[in-house]
């Protein structure tokens, strides 16, 4: 079992590295929505040198990149492989991946995150939907989008070992099935990503020009849904979905709040450090109770969230 | 200047007529699951809330298809549908359903399939289908780099996902052989292949458009999540000289009347372009033709691709 202390910016890196574990202790460092938020190829450099003394591994989280910004992304990750292909890239974007494999510069090892490792459990109201199928349809529709051997076939070429995951309310039994695939799962402990946009809500909310607004990003905002909207008017949002109306906006990415979910055996956790609601260093005691200590991987106790 | 074909969506065979009566160059439109299952390989729930159907029937199809090509009109099958993958515990039925409903588009004669998944689309290479393929949004295009991949997929159409700057979208177009598809009218807030506020797939409880809701924010309340954009009337000149393929009117589920009006309203406009007219005689015959136009999208600014580009990441 793993830990990645996943941090965008100065601040968040340097509580990262006062951090300390009794499981292994991996170095996230990027995001998973926004270019802008991905720190430049100088201080890339610089977290990865510290990282390597402080005795953790080095890893880069990329967003979907449009094509803004593709050319630079293929570049510095390009650096960053010819200076050490020994670190893993988290990927959202394939195409990125392709451009990669296609110049011989894919880092060791490339995980999947959660653009492209879905469920429709991250839907808050997915259970109104899956009532009405089958006990089959249903287990379809919830289990992880990757969990397809044409598709993970194709993958492969790009070094895809691990997939992230948020954590799951209902089914995690293809969890297993993609570790049984030969998968690496890593869960992310703390706020479910439901949405990613390439505009940015928070930006737009505030009339900040991207990218002048990454102070806007310091911490989510909490937004509860009111009233939904229907073919140009509002009306009161139904009973049914007063459980699941708060969630966190944090830049161009909708979150929900950490849900009470299921604790599956997988082989690392994610704990992004501007879920600042958290005392890291207490989840961290949680996640080794969990999951046990020094355990490779395991069927954790009880719930996270 | 190159024209533009307009892609209308099509949910009965009567909605059919009205798009091609309309202009529409290409309809797109989802067959109902063979099994009676509510929720289908076309991303639609076979009703919507509104009692809406929203796929058709295999008979329906090929009425449809015999329509359009009688005017030639092409007809692609919403196969888009993603995270189609291997069955729970293993196996492949829900694989070969997905290839069993592509099999009875195609005997029905539609000219291509819409694709959602990436492992759909490579099964449906290996098995031996060689209609053209599109790739949908739900596959989440933004990059010159993922344009080559799917091309080397055999893919030959992409749709873009929303909120592109129109130098991207001359980009992408002459940096592949692929043809570029655009949202035209309607759309989403969010990438379409990453979003999970599911609606219109079967749901009994009346979510709207949930990323158009209105939140609470603090003390205010905000359509805070709404960056959608829905018209693109106003650089239809743009896109025609970029390059780009077609247009895309969004809307399977909704009243066909209005959808074929809104594709009559982007024809009309192609065809001012085309004999030189300006964006802004576009726009003020647009408004004549379609008097709630203005009021609901020009006013509201809801401009597709160049008014609030400050805000792309």
């Amino acid at each position: 079992m793993l830990i990645e202390l996943r941090a965008r910016d100065g601040g968040e890196f340097e509580k990262s590295l006062a951090l300390t574990s009794v499981l292994p202790l991996v170095g996230g460092i990027g995001d998973e929505g926004c270019w802008h938020k991905v720190p430049d190829l100088p201080r890339l450099r610089e977290c990865r040198a510290r990282l390597r003394d402080a005795g953790r591994a080095f890893r880069l989280v990329t967003p979907k990149v449009p094509e803004l910004h593709a050319e630079n992304a293929l570049a510095t990750i390009a650096e960053l492989v010819r200076d050490d292909p020994a670190f893993e890239l988290t990927a959202n974007d394939l195409g990125l991946l392709h451009a990669l494999g296609r110049e011989g510069l894919l880092p060791e090892r490339v995980a999947l995150g959660r653009t492209l490792s879905r469920s429709a459990q991250d839907c808050p109201w997915i259970r109104n939907i899956v009532r009405d199928t089958t006990a089959f349809g249903s287990r379809a529709l919830l289990q992880n989008s990757l969990l397809d051997q044409d598709e993970l076939r194709f993958l492969r070429r790009f070094r895809v070992d691990s997939v992230e995951t948020n954590t799951l309310a209902y089914d995690a039994s293809s969890l297993s099935a993609l570790r049984a695939l030969g998968l690496r799962v890593r869960l992310h402990c703390g706020p479910v990503a439901v949405s990613f946009s390439r505009a940015c809500a928070t930006a737009r909310f505030f009339r900040r020009a991207v990218p002048g607004c990454k102070e806007l990003c310091a911490q989510p905002l909490s937004i509860a849904m009111g009233r939904i909207w229907e073919r140009g008017s509002f009306a009161p949002a139904p009973e049914a979905l007063q459980p699941h109306r708060r969630f966190l906006l944090l830049g161009n990415v909708l979150y929900q709040a950490a849900r009470p979910a299921l604790a599956p055996a997988v082989d690392e956790v994610i704990v992004s450090l501007w879920w600042n609601e958290c005392d890291v260093q207490r989840l961290i005691r949680d996640i080794e109770e969990t999951y046990g200590h020094g355990n490779s991987s395991g069927e954790g106790a009880g719930c996270l969230g | 200047m190159a024209t533009l074909r307009v892609k209308a969506p099509v949910a009965s065979v009567d909605g059919a007529r009205l798009q091609i009566e309309a202009g529409a160059t290409d309809l797109y439109v989802g067959l109902a699951p063979a099994s009676g299952d509510h929720i289908a390989f076309s991303a639609r729930g076979s009703v919507s809330l509104q009692g809406q159907r929203t796929n058709v029937s295999d008979e329906d199809l090929a009425r449809i298809t015999q329509l359009a090509h009688e005017r030639g009109v092409a007809v692609e099958l919403a196969a888009n549908m993603p995270a189609v993958g291997d069955d729970p515990g293993g196996g492949r039925a829900i694989k070969e359903q997905f290839l069993a409903y592509v099999e009875r588009g195609l005997a029905a004669g539609v000219d291509g399939i819409i694709v959602g998944d990436l492992g759909n689309l490579i099964m449906l290479r290996e098995r031996g289908v060689t209609v053209p393929v599109t790739a949908s949004t739900l596959l989440a295009t933004v990059n010159r780099f993922q344009i080559e991949m799917l091309a080397e997929l055999g893919v030959a159409k992409v749709v873009l996902p929303q909120h592109f700057h129109l130098r991207e979208i001359e980009a992408l177009v002459r940096a592949s052989h692929v043809k570029v598809v655009v949202f035209g009218h309607f759309g989403c807030s969010f990438y379409e292949a990453a979003c999970g506020l599911l609606h219109g797939i079967t749901e009994r409880v009346n979510l709207g458009l949930p990323c158009r809701a209105e939140w609470e924010v603090g003390e205010k309340r905000a359509s805070i999540t709404d960056v959608a954009e829905d018209c693109s009337i106003c650089v239809l000149d743009e896109l025609m000289r970029i390059g780009v393929h077609a247009v895309k009117i969004v809307g399977r589920e909704l009243d066909p009347r209005l959808t074929s009006t809104v594709t009559a309203a982007y024809v009309a406009a192609i065809r001012q372009y085309e004999a030189g007219a300006s964006p802004e005689a576009v726009m003020a015959a647009t408004a004549k033709r379609v008097p709630w136009w203005g009021q609901t999208l020009c006013s509201t600014q809801r401009c597709k691709y160049f008014l609030h580009n400050r805000y792309y990441t």
